[in-house]
């Protein structure tokens, strides 16, 4: 018998066993800069904020996402427009604190901020990370290209 | 008075006669949701949402009306007034736009608060909601219709309180809307206080100055004094990341001796702190020219250049005790000017009967049984204190006499108002001495004799304020009411200072006129000269030294200017017209006088005692007019004192105007007129009053500017003798 096990090599067969195993199926290991990952259909990445088909931005700088938010990302600046409507002077969405629960997404009730698929946004500086009311446009116009594209 | 038990939800409860249901549960912790009862208004039960049952009654009744009876049983929260409760809230809400995400109440809003709690979970009405129909928009005030739930509290506050019925509700059913007489707020006479906007329930009447600038509960909240004049309103400044957005009075709430009352400077006034006008750096005169230097060395020269000299200090008395107190260890104590000059005249009135140089303060009115007013346009000069003397009488039921030359809006709530010429002031004030004391006495006019009946053995509060004060009979008009208050024994008067720390200037400094003053150095701190030493030249000097917040007139005059805070930067103490007012800073300045001037070296102060020469006997009119003279008084308006409308953008928007007010006797037709003065003389425009005597006459400016000088001077500013030109 232990001739048997030495001249069959069973326990090598034995250790590479889930080697031998798994060799001819498709490889599941993503080299992640060179290659990526699609993001799941309800992944919560960075902020946007989604404008209206002529172009007009969507918030009502209401202030309900920053009540909302339990890490004080949100903050935002108003004032009255030229047409007496409500306008955005900034909105800041500081991603070095937030923890991407998306709660400020379910308060909206003009379902203006929403977020992308977006989960590369590392930066070189800490200020970077705070996105202004165009940076976030900018995500939104993004994002409802991909969301046509769906 | 006797109290008696009622019953509310099943607790005993005690009330006096006279109190509605709503007030007994109110104190007794029990909450009754409300819309249109406020405290500080009379109930109307317009809005049926207090309704409470009672047994024994058919129906349920509205608890802000209900008076209570000694053993009524209330219940508040039985299923019947729980649904008829949602059911007015479903009614009311059925016609309320959702626009809470952007209107600037929410989070403070009444009808969110209400609704939530009591309100139903769903509406059964699927009709169109009212679009946003009618919108007036004022310079200030702004009111969106479509939001209204016809509480009719700013028609009470307007109407009642302020007396000014500027709103009022127009067409009748759905259609119903709020709005001021005319469309428009200016032309309506609207005074621009802002009650109405403390008081609404919903978002309906907004402050345009705030209007989508922020959310309200996010503001950091700061309870400070107003310092644009001698009221000391308590007043709340929200401010968010270090920027004032607004002030509000909060009616009802507020426990300063306002209520929260405010007027056009204290609400909307704020913004002279972001003036355009602000001075940014020190600036020292090179050659003809003002340059920027830092503030290390202005100081170093400040400090060359006032050692071991005589200073001359002008100041102007809007600055804290703490302030004051430093500039006087700085600059000494001897040669000192200021714009109280007139109310330490009047103080020293006061003092020579009673022997102490101090006054009343304004909550000595609450206890007294009549109040009597001497005084002119108090209802510009100090618009909250006018407002509530109009309250005492409204809401507490006592009586008002006043006296003086010229119309005012207080005369509407009087028993009885006195107009006669400024020189006759005294000898009405002396029949006055002889009417409560001899009961058999007759002046020969039957309404002084009546309002002196209405003294006899009550307790009266005197009250000295407005443009009387700055009338050169001043010291004589209040020795004269000192005796009389003297006499009565049941007596206090109050002075209504014209600024808001006049009695602190006047406390700490031995004022002199500005001619007396002998030092070598002028320092002037917050004045501006025009304004608050009219027609006065500086003193030749060698050195000035301007502190001012703003650009003003005497930057071109001064040698070195160091820019001060101003407004609500302002943080200490002050002495107001109720006793020491707090001031709280709710924004932080660049430059601090008192930072400032620490850095100065003390010097050895020497303070001459002040004698006090007591004389028993009342004054003497110094006033005589000839022939063909009139009184005139400049009286500046509302919107402009200390001023406010020159530095603010808001106030400026409701600014009034310059114009000469004449009786048509004097006017003769004339749609402008030169007015001569002593030194001066000045061509104006004419608008007729026949609500004034003929004789007087009121220059109403919003800034008092440099060609008013040979008109008048300081310290007096009004009663002044001048003639019109005959063409």
């Amino acid at each position: 018998m232990e001739l048997l096990k030495k001249v069959a090599f069973l326990d090598l067969l034995k250790g590479m066993k889930v080697t031998l195993k798994t060799m001819l199926k498709p490889t599941v290991t993503v080299h992640y800069p060179f290659e990526k990952v699609e993001p799941r259909k309800r992944f919560r990445g960075i902020h946007a904020l989604k404008l209206n088909p002529d172009g007009s931005y969507r918030c009502e700088a209401c202030y309900l996402c920053a009540e909302m938010c339990p890490s004080n990302v949100i903050d935002m600046e108003m004032t009255e427009g030229k047409d007496g409507k409500k306008e955005l002077v900034d909105f800041t969405v500081d991603l070095t604190r937030c923890l991407f629960c998306g709660l400020c997404v379910e308060a909206c009730p003009r379902d203006a901020i929403v977020m992308t698929d977006i989960y590369e946004f590392s930066k070189y500086s800490p200020d970077k990370l705070i996105l202004h009311k165009e940076d976030l446009l900018e995500l939104g116009r993004y994002y409802q290209r991909k969301e046509r594209e769906k | 008075m006797e109290s008696f038990k009622i019953i509310i939800d099943g607790k005993e409860c005690e009330a006096y006669p006279g109190e509605t249901v709503l007030e007994v549960a109110e104190r007794n912790g029990i909450v009754i949701p409300v819309f249109c009862y406020h405290k500080e208004l009379r109930p109307e039960g317009a809005c049926r949402v207090c309704l409470v049952e009672v047994e024994g009654a058919p129906r349920l009744a509205t608890a802000c009306t209900l008076r209570a009876m000694p053993d009524m049983v209330v219940k508040t929260n039985t299923e019947r007034v729980k649904k008829a409760r949602a059911g007015v809230i479903e009614l009311i809400l059925n016609n309320h736009t959702l626009e809470c995400p952007i209107c600037d109440k929410a989070g403070e809003c009444e009808l969110q608060m209400v609704g939530f709690r009591y309100g139903p979970k769903k509406s059964r009405y699927r009709e169109p909601r009212r679009e946003k129909d009618i919108v007036i928009q004022g310079p200030l005030i702004e009111i969106d219709n479509d939001r209204c739930i016809l509480c009719r509290r700013c028609i009470r506050m307007c109407g009642e309180n302020m007396g000014n019925r500027v709103l009022g509700i127009f067409n009748r059913g759905y259609k119903a809307y709020i709005s001021p007489f005319n469309g428009d707020f200016l032309e309506g006479g609207c005074e621009h206080c802002g009650s109405c906007i403390d008081v609404c329930p919903v978002g309906s009447l907004l402050d345009r100055a705030f209007k989508y600038k922020d959310r309200p509960w996010r503001m950091e909240k700061t309870w400070t004094t107003c310092t644009l004049c001698g009221s000391g309103c308590k007043m709340e400044v929200d401010t968010y990341h270090g920027k004032v957005k607004r002030v509000v009075g909060r009616i009802g709430i507020n426990n300063g001796h306002n209520r929260g009352y405010l007027c056009v400077r204290g609400k909307w006034g704020w913004d002279i702190v972001y003036s355009d006008k602000r001075l940014k750096k020190p600036l020292l005169k090179k050659g003809e020219e003002l340059k920027e230097i830092s503030l290390e060395e202005a100081l170093r020269i400040l400090k060359e250049k006032i050692e071991g000299k005589e200073i001359n200090l002008f100041l102007e008395s809007s600055l804290t005790n703490e302030e004051l107190s430093k500039l006087s260890a700085v600059f000494g104590n001897t040669n000192v000017t200021s714009d109280a000059l007139t109310f330490s005249l009047a103080v020293e009135g006061i003092a020579s009967i009673t022997g102490e140089r101090r006054t009343a303060s304004f909550s000595s009115t609450e206890k007294s049984d009549v109040v009597f007013v001497i005084g002119d346009f108090i209802e510009e000069v100090n618009p909250v204190i006018a407002t509530l003397l109009r309250l005492l009488v409204i809401q507490k039921g006592k009586r008002l006499i006043r006296v003086g030359s010229y119309p005012s809006k207080l005369d509407a709530v009087a028993f009885s108002s006195l107009i006669v010429s400024p020189e006759e002031v005294i000898d009405l004030l002396k029949h006055f001495i002889m009417g409560t004391i001899d009961l058999y006495y007759s002046s020969g006019d039957r309404k002084i004799d009546s309002a002196a009946k209405a003294l006899r053995n009550k307790k009266v509060a005197f009250i000295i304020g407005g443009t009387t004060l700055f009338s050169p009979d001043i010291k004589e008009i209040s020795q004269t009411v000192a005796y009389l208050a003297d006499r009565m024994g049941n007596a206090t008067i109050t002075v209504i200072p014209p600024k808001a720390n006049s009695i602190g200037v006047t406390k700490l400094f031995d004022l002199k006129p500005p001619e007396k003053l002998k030092g070598s150095v002028n320092v002037l701190v917050n004045t501006e000269l025009e304004r608050d030493f009219p027609g006065i030249e500086l003193p030749k000097a060698e050195f000035t030294v301007v502190f001012t917040p703003f650009y003003t007139h005497d930057i071109a005059k001064a040698d070195l200017v160091i820019p001060i805070e101003t407004g609500v930067e302002k943080e200490g103490k002050v002495e107001g017209i109720e006793r020491t007012l707090d001031l709280k800073r709710a924004v932080v300045p660049k430059y601090q006088l008192t930072e400032i001037i620490s850095q100065l070296p003390y010097r050895e102060g020497s303070r001459e005692k002040r004698e006090l020469k007591i004389k028993k006997k009342p004054g003497e009119s110094i006033l005589s007019g000839e022939k063909g003279e009139i009184y005139f008084t400049l009286l500046v308006n509302r919107t402009g004192w200390n001023s406010v409308s020159y530095y603010s953008g808001n106030v400026a928007k409701v600014a009034g105007r310059r114009e000469l007010h004449l009786h048509p006797e004097d006017a003769k037709g004339r749609k402008i007129v030169t007015l001569k003065g002593e030194h001066g003389e000045l061509p104006i425009s004419v608008v007729e009053n026949d609500s004034l005597i003929p004789g007087t006459a009121v220059l109403r400016v919003e800034r008092v500017t440099r060609d008013l000088k040979g008109l008048v001077k300081f310290p007096f500013t009004s009663n002044f003798k001048c003639r019109i030109a005959e063409e």
